[in-house]
């Protein structure tokens, strides 16, 4: 019968270990390789290649926030589009009516988005499934709508564009080195949440609400509290994406926005950390290759994405335990064991 | 009085329209379970080949092109049951949805090849064309033609779901999925065709739509919007929710413009938050197991 | 067995349907330390009465006391949290947790620190979850995926989950269902050894007759929503109420 997240059952046939002992430290090693190289990117790519790995790294906090909610929660949500714009807006409005300094801007758009999750959220979470992807889509288009039409206060259709951002920030390192920043020091703190008692709670609810919650756990309140944590992390993304872009337009929140990051997410493997890092990063350089190549981008894409959701669900992190899995075995085999 | 009869006529054509789009999509998902956000894209092929059988004049051809499009479409939900939702049937909402959402990418892209990224314009047949006077006022005879299409699709479902064999399947298929599954090729030819059915409906929504509206990409990710809207209000499965929920909306986009100004177009996203909160299973919907 | 009063009790429990009485007027007293058998042919209202105890339902009338206190019609996870927990079933697992998470799960939801954003699930009672995976016998797997494992060692594990509350009773329900004989008699074991050794109390339902009369301290059988017959085993068994209306029909 149904789980809330993509089966993978085909890939547990056999007993074996969830996790292999090195799994974990392998893992960690990895991410603080890919940091450091990121660190030093800054220091010698040219300032065309630092804008799009800026630009990259907005969408690496954006899946990650997402697939909190997506992967470890188990629920698919239209909103994250909505949170991400209300964040961008928040740097945007406030430059544009009020003069704000980047940060107070900044702040306002977060806690907006936050306030709106709650509601949002304790809506939305009160139905399952299908009826709650359709609610949080309703709820997206409504603050779209919102967006394309008060002119008066966001700038309508046309969006809002100007020099909102300070000169540091604008600089090609500048811009990078904080939003690199920025970007690793909040993804630490989704990891730290991923691997507390809250997210092996989060995972339980999705792997089986009834016996969850005969065990006593308000399953409501613990997908309310995943429902804003993802928002402040795709508000913060939304941010970023302003601070890069220096604008803020009513599309950011339509809901075929909130696809990308689930794309992301499931194209890396939803059901690990770090798989909507590595999803989010060959999204963003796929994307941006075959749109220069090929006209056909969104046939590309459709078809990849057919592809992976039908035969390998577990995305890129599948298909890398599948390699390290073979790796061993041969490993085995030429060790000479029987 | 003038402008409310004009209203009405316009609120039923709208809703009539939107009616037969969802019609399609809530039988879909009623009797299968399956979620498709495709449909829209049979919506716009059906509105497109409308524009290719008739160039730009309407004539006789109207009524072949009205045809055509909803026969297009109807080839191409063919198309994607058996190469697609076949898969899908066990699959959890996430792979539909994403599935799903992969064929309205690779569906838009051949579109655009077909039919180019531009906006195209038909006009209605002549016999149409003029208006007809109601009460004293000249109402648009193609939107009373709409009209008497919902009802006639609407009146063609109830007959079917009522009196036919393909129909008591699909009721049984509805309210107890397990029952229908012994049936063994039974089973696919019936998912077969309430998927094609869908299709059909979706098309001959779209080809409807045609000299009402312009015809551009984009109108299959915009008309998949409010068709979900209506089917969720209406409740997934229930072709008279979706009557109920297409009358709801189509009165919301056509009051809504005229006394809500700015804030119209929320009203339809509002209503459905609304109608959600009272009821989480839309109006007329069955709580999943 | 000592003349203790009982831990569990039903008085005068009635659950009506639309008018049908599932369950029509029901006594049972559960000593502590004691399995005790809940057994009826089908539609005899076992069930029912099992859903009455856990609080999946709210019965019509009477009474149902834990511990001297009133329980009837609260939420199963309140039930679960004064020290009454169930294993279903329907193996009712967490299916791409493993055992270990899915123990540690069941501790954290005990003291009700699920909520908390900050340490390490992996840490949380990692010893106490160990032991208690052990002493189901499921020490080799206790980081394998749950969906993975055999049906016998599935059955385990919803015992373990359901002690890791350190319940003083235990409801089972249809334990040893679809078991072969093997796996039916690592539970009966496992049963056994929880009750001699550590004082648990259990109550299960259950079709397996020569389970019921193999484990049980007390058995008291249903028919049609009303107890005919309880008492030790062997009382029961020669009774022949009991044996016309339920033994007989069993081969």
């Amino acid at each position: 019968m149904h789980t809330d997240s993509l089966a993978i059952s085909a890939e547990h046939d056999q007993v074996r270990p969830a996790r292999r002992p090195g799994h974990a430290r392998a893992g960690t090693a990895s991410a603080g390789v890919v940091v450091v190289l990121l660190a030093l990117a800054g220091l010698v790519w040219s300032p065309a290649a630092l804008a799009n790995l800026q630009e990259a790294l907005g969408l690496v906090l954006f899946a990650v926030a997402t697939n909190l909610l997506l992967g470890y929660g188990g629920l698919v949500s239209f909103a994250q589009a909505a949170f991400y714009g209300i964040g961008a807006y928040g740097i945007a409005i406030g430059w544009l009516h009020g003069q704000l300094p980047l940060w107070l801007g900044a702040a306002a758009g977060i806690a907006a988005s936050a306030a709106l999750a709650v509601v949002v959220g304790a809506i939305s979470l009160r139905t399952r499934r299908l009826y709650f992807a359709l609610l949080t889509l309703a709820f997206t288009q409504l603050f779209f709508v919102i967006a394309d039409n008060q002119t008066g206060f966001t700038n309508g259709a046309t969006g809002i564009f100007g020099a909102m951002v300070p000169t540091w920030l604008t600089e090609p390192q500048g811009g990078y080195y904080f939003t690199l920043g920025v970007v690793v020091v909040v993804t630490l703190a989704y990891y730290l949440i991923a691997v507390s008692p809250f997210g092996l709670t989060l995972k339980a609810i999705r792997e089986n609400r009834e016996r969850a919650e005969a065990l006593g756990v308000n399953v409501f309140r613990h997908q309310l509290a995943a429902f804003v944590i993802s928002a402040v992390g795709c508000a913060i993304a939304g941010c970023l994406f302003a601070i890069y872009s220096q604008s803020a337009s009513p599309d950011l929140l339509s809901w075929t926005n909130s696809g990308e990051p689930i794309f992301m997410a499931v194209l890396g493997g939803m059901n690990t950390f770090l798989g909507p890092v590595a999803g989010a990063f060959v999204y963003f350089y796929a994307h941006l290759y075959l749109t220069e190549h090929i006209s056909d981008w969104q046939l590309v894409l459709g078809l990849l994405l057919l592809v992976i959701v039908l035969f390998k669900p577990s995305g890129l992190a599948g298909i890398a335990a599948d390699l390290s899995r073979a790796a061993a075995w041969l490993r085995g085999r030429a060790g000479g064991r029987a | 009085m003038h402008a409310v009869i004009l209203d009405v006529a316009g609120t039923l054509s709208a809703a009539a329209n939107l009616f037969v789009v969802a019609a399609g999509l809530t039988l879909v998902f009623g009797a299968m379970r399956i979620i498709n956000m495709a449909h829209g894209s049979f919506y716009m092929y059906g509105a497109f080949t409308v524009t290719t059988v008739l160039g730009v004049s309407a004539g006789w051809r109207f009524w072949v092109a009205l045809l055509a499009g909803a026969a297009v479409a109807a080839v191409a939900g063919l198309t994607v049951e058996v190469t697609v939702i076949r898969r899908l049937y066990d699959a959890e909402h996430l792979t539909q949805l994403l599935a799903t959402y992969a064929v309205l990418l690779i569906f838009a892209d051949v579109g655009q090849r077909i039919w180019g990224s531009g906006y195209r314009a038909v006009t209605p047949p002549a016999v149409l064309a003029s208006g007809i006077s109601v009460a004293g006022v000249q109402v648009p005879r193609y939107e009373l033609f709409v009209i008497g299409v919902g009802v006639l699709v609407g009146l063609a479902l109830w007959v079917m779901l009522a009196r036919t064999r393909f129909g008591w399947l699909l009721r049984a298929a509805v309210e107890d999925p397990e029952s229908v599954a012994t049936g063994g090729t039974n089973l696919a030819r019936l998912r077969t065709g309430v998927f094609v059915l869908g299709a059909f409906l979706a098309g001959l929504g779209g080809s409807l739509t045609a000299p009402l509206q312009s015809i551009a990409p984009g109108m299959d990710a915009s008309i998949i919007v409010s068709v979900f809207i209506v089917v969720t209000i209406g409740g997934l499965g229930s072709v008279a929710g979706a009557a109920i929920g297409a009358l709801l909306i189509g009165l919301a986009q056509t009051l809504g413009a005229e006394f809500f100004a700015s804030w119209a177009a929320s009203l339809i996203y509002l209503i459905m938050i609304v109608v959600l909160a009272i009821r989480p299973w839309g109006l007329l919907g069955v709580p999943e197991r | 067995m000592s003349a203790t009063s009982p831990l569990l009790e039903a008085r005068g429990l009635r659950k009506v349907y639309g008018g049908f009485p599932a369950v029509g007027g029901v006594d049972i007293a559960v000593h502590p330390a004691t399995v005790h058998a809940l057994i009826g042919p089908n539609g005899a209202g076992k069930t029912t009465v099992f859903r009455l105890l856990t609080g999946e339902a709210k019965p019509t009338s009477g009474r149902i006391l834990l511990d001297g206190a009133d329980i009837g019609g609260r939420r199963p996870h309140v039930i679960a949290r004064r020290g009454m927990t169930q294993t279903f079933q329907i193996t009712s697992l967490f299916r791409r947790l493993t055992p270990l998470e899915s123990v540690q799960l069941a501790m954290l939801a005990a003291r009700g620190h699920t909520g908390r954003p900050w340490g390490r699930a992996a840490a949380a009672d990692r010893e106490a979850a160990l032991t208690l995976l052990d002493s189901v016998g499921l020490a080799d797997f206790a980081v394998a995926q749950s969906g993975a494992l055999s049906h016998g060692d599935q059955r385990a594990l919803e015992i373990a989950i359901a002690l890791a509350t350190r319940p003083r009773l235990l409801l089972m329900d249809e334990p040893t269902a679809g078991m072969s004989p093997a796996e039916t008699d690592r539970i009966v074991q496992l049963v056994s050894g929880l009750v001699r050794g550590d004082g648990l109390t259990v109550v299960l339902s259950e079709h397996d007759v020569d389970v019921v009369f193999g484990v049980s301290d007390t058995v008291t059988v249903l028919h049609q929503g009303r107890v005919i017959a309880s008492g030790d085993p062997a009382a029961v068994r020669a009774d022949s109420r009991v044996s016309s209306v339920y033994l007989g029909e069993e081969s």
